[in-house]
């Protein structure tokens, strides 16, 4: 196995009782392992930064922000949890530091062709994505980071919540929240009602309306 | 007997709430399915250049020292002001500031004291004038900095507090995890605090520590330990206030062959000062307060902050009947007057007591003066003369920087456009990172 390979699999068990010393050792002494490591986190964080911001243009600033305090953290990193784990709480915080920036929207990003799927399929998905980044930007930071977490990454409460520092009621408390608001601002979007296979308000008959 | 009955009110409200509740939860699965569909879309993602690239530079900006500014960065902290030192909270708003290793993935807050040494302590202005000095690791979240109250609460590590001057009916307290509460009026101290105990040691002023019932009041150099005994304050912390408190020394000996005055002895150094280990329930050295040396004027000063302020100032008259010169009654006897609102007999008290007071008492006196002659007296010249009464003793001195700022408002508000200059070119040199050097530089268009 080449050194890359090792550092591979080094990094995928990072964090598991196998291995952790010897990980600990080479993350505080070998800055080509500190940098694998970095490389391997690099997409997931990438992709929880994407769910919980949405396209926006300084999502790449904010992978590499997130990058670095990573970078900053793993020679104390301890072990005690994975190291996606413990990435993906810096990465949280990172996130919420973008939530309080404003950005322009991103260029749409277009899929890879994929032969099994429809382009009208891909086309609702993209604009169903879209507008749920639109209702979640709507909602309060905390909350849209419980919703993000636990109905998007599909966390269940206590381990989001121990991700956040926060209890698991609490965390459960904002999710409901968020869950509620979320459904509110669904059903008053045409789009996600024919999704949902709700009528639009103008399809509703007169005595739906529940006019008085 | 037929069982089929008319529907009751009850009925037709049991039935809505049913058909709400079905609504619900079929519009609950519905966007759960709509989540689930959306969750197999594929989303944009790094290629492996890209994400070797970012790591490399991740690496490279890992080895730079952190600014306090980055250091500052936590869910609340957004609204924080541009300067590195310089904090802002909304009232009502939380932060929590951690410093050093975290498993918890604070590591937009993590610094490596070894690489980062001048980021090991950061020091905070609060926009209610007060000023926070953290060690690395410390912990401490800003509950509240309304104008009138302040508290902020401190989980662990050495904090260091300059607390500006406290509204009447005001107040400023800050909370440790073991349970103790201090109440402040204005003063400077530092404290290590931790779950299972704390330490105070007062630099200037007076805190009241509360614990399970019991209080405390500490006097400038007293130090005093609850619960389980704790380290010593960090040492970066304690060389602000060390600092502090032997120039204060040093003038104060040199003041003490002028003044015949001087009702109490000058504030000993930090060093000197014998730290008393107490008993998680009753303090042990009650009665050798240098600020409150007898019952009688800890009972006057407990009435001050119980807002019984007229006990407080009979109990005043009566011991300034006995002891004219006694700058301690004097100071009790302005505070009590400052808290009924009787702003000009309290201006002229606070004058009186800094020809009783020892110049580091005296300089509070003449501070709380002026503050009165200009905000609620209207009075600037008279503030000024207040201000200027002690001016070589602001220097080192915590108050320096606070003198310094009111002596450039009240130049203004004099309209000595001259004056207020040379004033506010004294404080930039000397505080460029104060709070109120934003102020002077918009008013002296620096």
């Amino acid at each position: 196995m080449d050194l890359a390979g090792a550092n591979h699999a080094r990094i995928a068990h990072m964090g598991e009782r196998t291995s952790e010393s010897q990980s600990r050792e080479l993350l505080r002494d070998d800055p080509q392992f500190l940098e694998d490591c970095l490389a391997e986190l690099a997409p997931k964080v990438h992709r929880w930064l994407y769910r919980q911001l949405g396209p926006r243009s300084d999502l790449e600033d904010a992978v590499q922000d997130a990058l670095t305090e990573i970078a900053r953290a793993l020679p104390r990193f301890e072990g005690r949890a994975k190291l996606s784990t413990f990435a993906h709480r810096i990465v949280i915080r990172t996130g919420y530091r973008y939530m309080r920036r404003c950005a322009e929207p991103s260029p749409e990003w277009v899929e890879p062709k994929r032969n099994d799927v429809s382009p009208e399929t891909i086309a609702a998905n993209r604009e169903a994505l879209r507008r749920l980044h639109k209702v979640l930007e709507r909602l309060p930071r905390k909350r849209r980071m419980a919703f993000v977490l636990c109905a998007i990454e599909g966390l269940d409460a206590r381990a989001a919540a121990e991700r956040e520092g926060i209890s698991a009621a609490r965390m459960r408390n904002r999710l409901r929240h968020a869950r509620k608001e979320v459904l509110r601002r669904m059903q008053h979007d045409p789009f996600f009602r024919t999704l949902m296979g709700l009528p639009n308000a103008d399809e509703t008959s007169p005595d739906q309306r529940g006019t008085p | 007997m037929s069982r089929d009955r008319c529907a009751t009110p009850q009925d037709r409200t049991d039935s809505d709430n049913h058909m709400a509740s079905e609504r619900l939860i079929s519009a609950e699965t519905q966007m759960n399915r709509v989540l689930e569909a959306l969750r197999e879309v594929p989303e944009p993602s790094l290629s492996q250049e890209r994400a070797r690239t970012m790591a490399k530079r991740a690496l490279a900006r890992q080895s730079k020292p952190l600014a306090p500014r980055a250091m500052l960065r936590s869910p609340g902290a957004a609204m924080w002001a541009a300067a590195a030192t310089v904090l802002l909270v909304s009232g009502g708003g939380w932060v929590a500031l951690k410093f050093g290793a975290s498993e918890r993935g604070d590591g937009a807050l993590a610094t490596k004291a070894s690489s980062t040494p001048e980021a090991s302590v950061v020091e905070l202005n609060l926009p209610s004038g007060d000023r926070v000095v953290a060690s690395q690791g410390s912990k401490f979240r800003v509950l509240d900095t309304g104008a009138a109250h302040r508290r902020i609460h401190v989980s662990h590590g050495s904090v260091m507090f300059d607390v500006a001057s406290v509204e009447e009916d005001g107040r400023f307290s800050v909370e440790t995890e073991f349970g103790a509460r201090v109440r402040v009026v204005g003063t400077v101290f530092g404290m290590r605090a931790s779950r299972t105990g704390f330490s105070i040691h007062v630099y200037e002023g007076r805190v009241e520590v509360e614990h399970e019932s019991s209080v405390r009041t500490l006097g400038a150099g007293q130090s005093a330990t609850w619960g389980q005994r704790t380290e010593p304050l960090d040492a970066d912390v304690v060389a602000l206030g060390v600092r502090a408190a032997r120039e204060r020394l040093k003038r104060a000996k040199h003041r003490a062959k002028r003044t015949q005055h001087a009702a109490l002895p000058p504030s000993p150094s930090p060093h000197n000062q014998e730290t008393t280990v107490l008993s998680s329930h009753k303090p042990a050295n009650e009665g050798r307060d240098l600020a409150l040396g007898d019952p009688v004027a800890r009972r006057a000063r407990a009435a001050l902050v119980d807002g019984r302020f007229s006990d407080a100032l009979d109990e005043a008259k009566r011991q300034l009947a006995k002891h004219p010169t006694d700058g301690r009654w004097t100071l009790i006897k302005a505070d009590a007057l400052r808290g009924m609102r009787r702003f000009d007999e309290a201006a002229a008290t606070y004058q009186d007591a800094v020809h009783h007071l020892p110049p580091h008492r005296g300089t509070v006196a003449g501070f709380a003066a002026a503050q009165l002659h200009l905000h609620q007296l209207s009075n600037p010249q008279a503030a000024l003369t207040a201000l200027d009464a002690c001016a070589e003793d602001y220097g080192s001195s915590p108050l320096e920087e606070r003198a310094l700022a009111l002596r450039a408002r009240i130049l203004e508000r004099l309209g000595r456009p001259e004056a207020f200059r040379a004033a506010a070119k004294t404080y930039l040199n000397r505080f460029p990172r104060g709070s109120a050097a934003p102020w002077m530089r918009d008013h002296t268009g620096h």
